[in-house]
C-alpha cells in the first residue's frame, strides 16, 4: 500500500506495505459543500455504508455557511429541488424570510436527510493523506475532534471543491488560465436583517484574488476580505447577523479528467450521448481583465460580446473521473472542465446535481463490483431521470436572458450569407460575428466583400469574424479602428458588451500584425488619447481608468502575441513595454464586481505578467 | 499572512480573543494558528457576549479596542453589543498589523524536543513543520492535546431571534435571553446537554422553536450560531513545561479574555519580565 500526502505543496508517497483499515466502507464522501450534502443523500439512499467528512461543523457549503443563497441560472431537477422545498416549508413556521433558500434551515434538513440516509457524519474532520494500491484509492487519513484515523473504502467521492482527494492521490490536477494561472476574483459575504423589510438578506462584494491552495494566501484573503464589512458605525436597519465563515471561491483545482469539457466541446454540443446532467450558464467570469484570460475565452467575451448567452453543458461521467485513478470520483466545480467552460458549469444548482450523478455513479458500480468507468450510461441515466437529475428537457439552446424585460431570446448560429449579414449590420451583431467563425471557408468571400461594404458595422464586424478566423483580409479596416478612435459598444449581451475600439487592438493581436506595433505602444502609453467618446459607465466599466485599463491591457497583450511569433521585435516591443511600465506612477486600475466596486490595482498582475513572458523570451 | 517561518517563540492555538490579545502584543514572535476562518468565534459565532464589559480595569490596548468598538457603535455605553460587528474590528486590525495568523489550519502533532516543540500543521499547501518555545492552547476543546477530556460545565446553541410585536425580553423556562445593542437584537440561549453533537443539537434547537410556546409565538427566529455557546471553568493548565492551555472562553467576555493574552504577552515576554514560562 501506499500513503501520500501533501508536503510544503508537493505530493509524497511512500509505500508503507500491507495494510488492514478497522473501518472500511463503501463509499466515503469527502467535503460536505454544494455537491459533497447531495452526494452524501444520494449514496445513503443506496443502502450503502457511507462515512461523510466536513471540515466545518456544517452542511451545504456556498449555500448555508457561504451564504449565497440564490441561484444563478443553473438547471432544474434533482435531489436539491425537494431539499430547497422543505425548507421553504420549514422557514413558515416561525423563521424569518430570507431573501433567497435559508442557509440555516437549509443546514438542518440536509443533515437531517443525510442522517435519515444511514450515514455517519464527522464534522471538523480534515483529509491529510490518501491510502492507494497502484493507482487505485483504498482509504484515505484525517484529523477529527477524535484525533486522526485511516478509513478504507470502495469508493472515495471527492467533493472538496479543491480536489483536495484527487491532489493527494496524486492524480493530474489544472489550475486557472494559462497565461499566470490566476482565477476569478473571490467575495466576502455577510448577512444581515433588514428592517424595513422585516427580511434576511445577504449581501456580496468580490475582494481580490486569492491562491486558496497556498495556506499563507488564504488566510490573508480571508483576513483581508472578511475585513471589507468593517463599518464607520454599524446600526440596527440593517443588523450585522454574521460574516459567513466561508469565502466565496468561484474557481480552483480542476482534475484532468478521462474526458475533459471544454468550451469548444461544449459549442459543439459534444459530450450529449452520455450526459448524467445539464450545467447551464453563461460564461460568468467576475474578473475584468479579458486581455489575459485564454484565448478562446476571449474570442468568445471579447471579440464576439457574447459574455450574456447561456450555454447548455452536457456534463458526462468521464469528466468527473481522474484520469488514469479507479476507486475515487470527483463532483463539483473541481471536475474536468476547461478554464472557460469552468465559468458557465460550476453554479449551484448543477452542482448539487453533480453530487448527486458522482453518488449514483459510485452507487452503481459498488453493487455491480465494477470499476465506476464501467458502469453501464442507460443504467446511470435512468436512476437519474427518476429525480429529473438527468432531464432532457434541460439541453437548452444558447439563450440570452434579459431580465430588464423578463425575456429569454433564443439563440441559433445564422448559416446563411444574408441572416450573417443583416446581423453584422445591427446592433448585436455576436451572433452573426460568432456564425462566421464558426462557419470557417463557408461565407469567407462574402466576408471579404462585405469589408467594403457603405455601411459601418457590416464593414467592420467582417474585419472581426475574419480576424477570428486568422485571416488578415481585414486587417486595414482594424488598423483604421484604432486610428479613429472607434468608440462603439454593441448590444449584444444584456451586460459586459465590449467596445469596438479595444475588440480590434485584441483582433490585431490575434493577427500578429507588425505595422501595429508603433500604434500600440503608443496606445499602451496614452490610453486616453484612444478614447473619443464618454462612456455611459455601468457595473463592467465604473470609470474612465477602467475603459482606459481595457484598451492598455489589450494592447499590452496584442503586443506580447505579436512579440511571440516576430522573434526579431522582441527587444523593441520589451523596451517599450518596460519603459511604461517601470514609471513610477504606474498603477493601472480596476473596479471589482460588487455594489461597492472596491478598486483594485493591476500593477502586480501585469508585473508577473511582463516578467513571466521576457524570460522565456530571455530578455 | 508573510512566509511562515522555521521557528517563532510561541504557538497559539485559536485566534480567540485570548490568542488574538497574545498576537497583537508579541506580533513576530508569535504565530497564531485556527482550524476555522473565523476570529473571536468562542464569544461572537457562539452568539454569547459575556457580562460585565464596562467592569473591566481594562490596559491601555484594551482601552483602545474598546473605544473603537464604541465609537463604532458596536458597544453601548450600558455594556450592550452587537457581537457581529467585532469581528469585521478583529479582521481589519489583523490586517493593519500584519499579524501572523494562519487560518484553516489544522494541529496535527505536537513533539517535545530538548529545548522546543516540533508542530506539524496542515492546510491547503499541505504539512509543514514549524518550531515553537512555547505553546499556548486558547481552544475550548483545548485542540492541541485530543486526549483531554472537555472541561464544559455547560453547552447551548443560541440564535438572534426577533419580534415586531412584543418589546423586551421573551420569557420561557429553561432558557435564558440576551438583549443586544440594537433594539430587536436579541439572543436566545437554548439549552443542550454536554454529550450533544452538531446534529443533535440542531435537531433539539429546530424542534423546540418550531413547536415553541405561546410566549414565544411572536418571535421569529434570525440565525443560528455556528460556534457552541460552551461554559467552561477558569483554566490554566499546564500540559507539559512550556505547553498551556488558558481557554478564552473561560473569561467573563471577550475584553477581559483579550486583556489576559495582551498582557500576559507582555508581561512574561519582554526582555525585563522574561522568566522563561507563562
Amino acid at each position: 500500500m501506499i500513503f501520500s500526502t501533501s508536503i510544503d505543496k508537493n505530493i509524497r508517497k511512500e509505500e508503507i506495505g500491507e495494510k488492514k483499515f478497522i473501518e472500511n466502507y463503501d463509499i466515503i464522501v469527502v467535503g460536505l459543500g454544494t455537491a459533497g450534502a447531495i452526494a452524501a443523500i444520494a449514496s445513503g439512499r443506496n443502502n450503502l455504508k457511507v462515512l461523510a467528512i466536513e471540515k466545518l461543523n456544517c452542511m451545504g457549503g456556498t449555500g448555508t455557511a457561504g451564504a449565497v443563497t440564490g441561484y444563478y441560472f443553473g438547471s432544474k431537477g434533482g435531489i436539491y429541488e425537494s431539499i430547497d422545498e422543505e425548507v421553504v416549508k420549514l422557514e413558515r413556521m416561525g423563521y424569518t424570510t430570507f431573501n433567497g433558500v435559508n442557509p440555516d434551515i437549509k443546514k438542518y434538513i440536509l443533515e437531517e436527510n443525510v442522517v435519515k440516509s444511514g450515514v455517519k457524519i464527522s464534522y471538523e474532520a480534515t483529509i491529510i493523506g490518501v491510502f492507494l494500491e497502484g493507482n487505485t484509492v483504498k482509504g484515505i487519513k484525517y484529523i477529527s475532534r477524535e484525533g486522526i484515523k485511516e478509513v478504507g473504502s470502495k469508493v472515495v467521492i471527492d467533493c472538496s471543491g479543491e480536489a483536495e482527494v484527487c491532489f493527494l492521490a496524486g492524480c493530474e490536477i489544472k489550475y486557472g488560465r494559462s497565461l499566470d494561472k490566476k482565477k476569478q476574483t473571490y467575495s466576502s459575504v455577510k448577512v444581515y436583517y433588514d428592517e424595513a423589510e422585516d427580511k434576511l438578506r445577504h449581501y456580496y462584494d468580490d475582494v481580490g484574488y486569492v491562491d486558496q491552495v497556498d495556506g499563507n494566501d488564504l488566510s490573508r484573503g480571508i483576513i483581508e476580505g472578511n475585513s471589507v464589512h468593517l463599518e464607520d458605525s454599524f446600526n440596527g436597519n440593517k443588523r450585522l447577523l454574521y460574516i459567513a465563515p466561508l469565502i466565496g471561491i468561484r474557481e480552483g483545482r480542476f482534475i484532468v479528467a478521462e474526458k475533459n469539457i471544454t468550451l469548444e466541446g461544449a459549442l459543439n454540443r459534444e459530450y450529449e450521448e452520455t450526459a448524467l446532467f445539464y450545467a447551464y450558464s453563461n460564461l460568468d467570469n467576475h474578473s475584468k481583465d479579458y486581455a489575459f484570460e485564454d484565448e478562446e475565452q476571449s474570442d468568445w467575451i471579447v471579440a464576439g460580446s457574447l459574455w450574456g448567452l447561456n450555454i447548455s453543458v452536457a456534463v458526462p461521467l468521464e469528466s468527473m473521473l481522474p484520469k488514469g485513478y479507479e476507486g475515487i470520483i470527483a463532483a463539483g466545480r473541481c471536475i474536468g472542465v476547461d478554464h472557460s467552460i469552468a465559468l458557465s458549469v460550476r453554479m449551484k444548482r448543477c452542482m448539487q446535481k453533480c453530487g448527486e450523478a458522482a453518488a449514483e455513479a459510485a452507487a452503481l458500480a459498488i453493487k455491480k463490483s465494477t470499476s465506476i468507468r464501467k458502469v453501464d450510461y442507460e443504467e446511470l441515466r435512468k436512476r437519474l431521470e427518476k429525480t429529473k437529475c438527468y432531464d432532457e428537457n434541460n439541453r437548452r439552446p444558447l439563450e440570452m436572458p434579459i431580465p430588464a424585460k423578463n425575456e429569454v431570446v433564443k439563440f441559433d448560429w445564422l448559416t446563411t450569407a444574408e441572416d450573417i449579414k443583416t446581423g453584422m449590420e445591427s446592433d448585436m451583431p455576436g451572433a452573426a460575428i460568432w456564425s462566421a467563425y464558426r462557419a470557417g471557408e463557408n461565407f469567407k468571400n462574402d466576408l471579404i466583400v462585405w469589408l467594403r461594404a457603405s455601411n459601418e458595422n457590416l464593414s467592420k464586424h467582417s474585419a472581426f469574424a475574419l480576424a477570428l478566423l486568422k485571416d488578415e483580409a481585414g486587417i486595414a479596416i482594424l488598423r483604421k479602428i484604432l486610428e479613429e478612435g472607434d468608440s462603439y459598444f454593441p448590444k449584444t449581451s444584456r451586460k459586459y458588451n465590449q467596445g469596438r475600439g479595444y475588440v480590434a487592438i485584441y483582433l490585431i493581436g490575434k493577427l500578429r500584425d507588425i505595422e501595429s506595433i508603433p500604434k500600440l505602444i503608443e496606445i499602451m502609453k496614452y490610453p486616453s488619447k484612444a478614447i473619443k467618446k464618454e462612456y455611459n459607465y455601468d457595473e463592467y466599466i465604473a470609470n474612465i481608468q477602467e475603459l482606459e485599463f481595457q484598451y492598455f491591457s489589450h494592447a499590452l497583450m496584442a503586443l506580447i502575441r505579436i512579440g511571440d511569433t516576430h522573434i526579431n521585435y522582441r527587444f523593441k516591443i520589451a523596451e517599450a513595454i518596460k519603459e511604461i511600465t517601470n514609471k513610477e506612477d504606474f498603477n493601472p486600475i480596476i473596479t471589482l464586481k460588487g455594489p461597492k466596486q472596491y478598486i483594485y490595482s493591476m500593477k502586480q498582475t501585469i508585473e508577473s505578467i511582463i516578467d513571466n513572458k521576457f524570460n522565456k523570451w530571455s530578455i | 499572512m508573510s512566509e511562515v517561518k522555521e521557528s517563532y517563540e510561541i504557538l497559539v492555538c485559536g485566534s480567540t480573543f485570548l490568542g488574538l490579545g497574545m498576537a497583537f502584543s508579541g506580533k513576530d514572535n508569535v504565530l497564531l494558528v485556527e482550524r476555522s476562518s473565523s476570529v473571536g468565534a468562542e464569544f461572537i459565532d457562539s452568539l454569547q457576549p459575556g457580562s460585565s464589559w464596562n467592569e473591566i480595569e481594562a490596559s491601555s490596548a484594551v482601552l483602545e479596542l474598546k473605544k473603537e468598538l464604541t465609537e463604532r457603535n458596536i458597544l453601548s455605553h450600558n455594556g450592550k453589543v452587537h457581537l457581529p460587528a467585532i469581528a469585521a474590528v478583529l479582521y481589519e486590525r489583523i490586517k493593519n498589523k500584519r499579524l501572523n495568523v494562519l487560518l484553516m489550519t489544522e494541529i496535527i502533532n505536537i513533539e517535545k524536543k530538548e529545548n522546543y516543540f516540533e508542530v506539524t500543521l496542515f492546510n491547503s499547501s499541505g504539512m509543514k513543520k514549524v518550531k515553537a518555545k512555547k505553546i499556548i492552547d486558547t481552544t475550548s476543546r483545548c485542540i492541541s492535546m485530543f486526549k483531554l477530556n472537555n472541561k464544559f460545565e455547560g453547552k447551548n446553541l443560541n440564535a438572534y431571534i426577533h419580534s415586531n410585536y412584543e418589546k423586551g425580553l421573551p420569557h420561557h423556562i429553561g432558557v435564558k435571553f440576551i438583549e443586544g445593542r440594537f433594539d430587536n437584537e436579541v439572543i436566545m440561549c437554548f439549552p443542550l446537554e454536554l454529550e450533544d453533537t452538531w446534529v443533535t443539537a440542531r435537531q433539539k434547537l429546530h424542534n423546540f422553536w418550531v413547536n415553541r410556546s405561546e410566549g414565544l409565538k411572536y418571535w421569529h427566529m434570525d440565525s443560528v450560531a455556528s460556534e457552541f455557546d460552551v461554559v467552561i471553568r477558569s483554566t490554566n493548565i499546564k500540559l507539559e513545561d512550556n505547553w498551556h492551555w488558558i481557554a478564552s472562553k473561560s473569561f467573563k467576555n471577550p475584553l477581559a479574555a483579550y486583556q489576559y493574552g495582551n498582557e500576559t504577552f507582555a508581561y512574561n515576554y519582554t526582555a525585563s519580565n522574561y522568566k522563561g514560562g507563562i
